[in-house]
């Protein structure tokens, strides 16, 4: 059984580069590493560092919300117009659908990511140290995780508003669990109420990647990181592969 | 033209309203026209989940972003205020906070010393000082010298001979990480005791941490220290006559 299909990744590369995806983030980029600059300027000391530290924020930010956003208005798009039934009705299984598309959905963050990286270097290249690498593979593997997770929510909520929602609500969970889980651990939810909600806090944390761990702009500004490659990617593998399955899930239990 | 004049007709009612609302904006403008939000002086200090939320979890950002926000408190609406109406006790808070998201920086620091510690009012200054003081005590790199900066203000802005000699003789005992105090840093209390014009003392205190520190520092930092020599420190026309403060010196 044929489980991936180039021509598919192709048709969903082809509608990204049609709704102007691509230009639209080019043009975003510029326009916020501009305001970075501008911003970082007017800082009475450390400008490199304020402006670099505002363009990554602000670019990730930015990035996460474009790919979201056409992730989950593309896919329901599809759903509406029928042309998942048609895709289905063609020698494509649903298990190829979800692969080859994931595949897409993951080179079009990957793509993202390296032009987030490019703005960045592009802003001071003689300043930079390996944790701007460090922070760059991060990145991509940030954006991979969120566009799968795009995927899941478009295919498993059917309104496209209500999908794009979820996707950031779970990227802001994902980007304040580690605090949250600090606040779990803490000592002053000695209460028997509390104490439930952080045990509920622990299992709700099972599932939320922890995103908070990756792409910290402090490593752009100091070398050295309490984080590695090896728990980066371990973590973009596993929650990738968790929400491409799920998404799975839903399809094949899904009544055409 | 004709269908559109019918349509005029036919919905003149609409046209009507359309035309009292543009009417009433227009005149709810030249009410607010000239009202600036008011000066709410220095904002409570957030939790520490509720600033990273603004900066999605980002300590660096939130270190950033604040940081920016405190060093152009006042200066909105094209108004600035004086340094006397804010509230340096929320500002120490301010100090602290930011601090705990990025300890290695120097702008908070820096900020706190050279702009807010210039206030006249001397019980401002205590706050400044608590706050250098903490900085100055990390033994690593060159946060000494925010240590000698409190003395500085305790001894020369706020002339409180007892604080500065105290850390003087915290700063003169401290062993740093990886290099060693200057000798002026050791002597400091022998300097502080000195009975000499305040303006010469704090002249020479300054231009100490120039000579010896001058090329580690940040450009921007030698720039505020060269502007308080020149503009706070040396009046007028002694400030044309020295060397550091005639143009393309520094």
């Amino acid at each position: 059984m044929k489980i991936f299909s180039l021509p598919l990744v192709r048709y969903v590369l082809i509608a990204a580069v049609r709704d102007k995806l691509v230009v639209s983030l080019l043009l975003l980029l510029a326009l916020g590493s501009s305001i970075s600059l501008f911003l970082g300027s007017a800082s009475a000391s450390e400008r490199f560092q304020f402006s670099l530290v505002f363009a990554a924020g602000s670019l990730r930010i930015v990035s996460i919300l474009g790919l979201a956003l056409f992730i989950v208005f593309y896919i329901r798009r599809s759903f509406d117009s029928k042309d998942i039934e048609y895709l289905l009705t063609r020698p494509i299984s649903r298990i190829c659908f979800i692969f080859s598309h994931s595949f897409a959905f993951s080179i079009l963050a990957a793509l993202f990511g390296v032009l987030v990286s490019v703005a960045i270097f592009s802003m001071g290249w003689s300043h930079l140290h390996s944790g701007y690498y460090l922070w760059s593979f991060s990145m991509i593997t940030e954006l991979i995780i969120m566009a799968n997770a795009a995927m899941f929510f478009a295919m498993v909520v059917p309104n496209a508003s209500a999908a794009a929602l979820s996707v950031f609500a779970l990227y802001v969970l994902s980007r304040l669990v580690g605090q949250l889980l600090g606040i779990a651990d803490s000592s002053i939810l000695d209460y028997t109420f509390y104490a439930h909600l952080s045990s509920l806090m622990d299992v709700i944390s099972l599932i939320i990647p922890r995103i908070d761990l990756m792409s910290q702009t402090s490593w752009l500004v100091y070398n050295g990181a309490n984080i590695g490659y090896g728990f980066i990617a371990l973590q973009g593998i596993l929650y990738t592969l968790l929400l491409v399955y799920a998404s799975l899930v839903d399809l094949v239990r899904r009544q055409f | 033209m004709i269908r559109q004049r019918s349509s005029f007709l036919k919905f003149w009612h609409i046209y009507l309203v359309f035309c009292i609302v543009l009417f009433l904006n227009c005149a709810l403008w030249t009410y607010s026209r000239n009202i600036q939000q008011g000066w709410i002086n220095v904002p409570p200090v957030p939790s520490q989940m509720g600033a990273l939320g603004i900066t999605m979890g980002d300590k660096q950002l939130a270190y950033r972003y604040f940081g920016l926000m405190i060093q152009n408190l006042g200066d909105t609406g094209g108004q600035v205020r004086n340094l006397s109406e804010y509230n340096y006790e929320d500002l120490g808070k301010w100090f602290f906070f930011l601090d705990s998201f990025d300890p290695k920086s120097d702008f908070i620091p820096l900020i706190a010393g050279y702009y807010f510690g210039t206030s006249k009012n001397k019980d401002d200054l205590g706050h400044v000082i608590d706050f250098l003081e903490v900085i100055g005590s990390r033994t690593s790199g060159e946060k000494w010298r925010w240590l000698a900066h409190a003395v500085f203000l305790a001894r020369y802005q706020k002339a409180d001979l007892d604080r500065a000699l105290e850390l003087a003789n915290k700063l003169s005992v401290m062993k740093l990480e990886d290099d060693e105090l200057p000798i002026w840093a050791e002597q400091m209390p022998a300097l502080i005791m000195m009975q000499r014009g305040e303006k010469q003392a704090a002249l020479q205190f300054m231009m100490s941490i120039l000579a010896s520190e001058g090329e580690n520092l940040d450009p921007t930092e030698v720039m505020f220290m060269r502007t308080h020599i020149c503009e706070r420190i040396l009046d007028k026309e002694a400030a044309e006559n020295f060397p550091l403060c005639q143009d393309n010196e520094y």
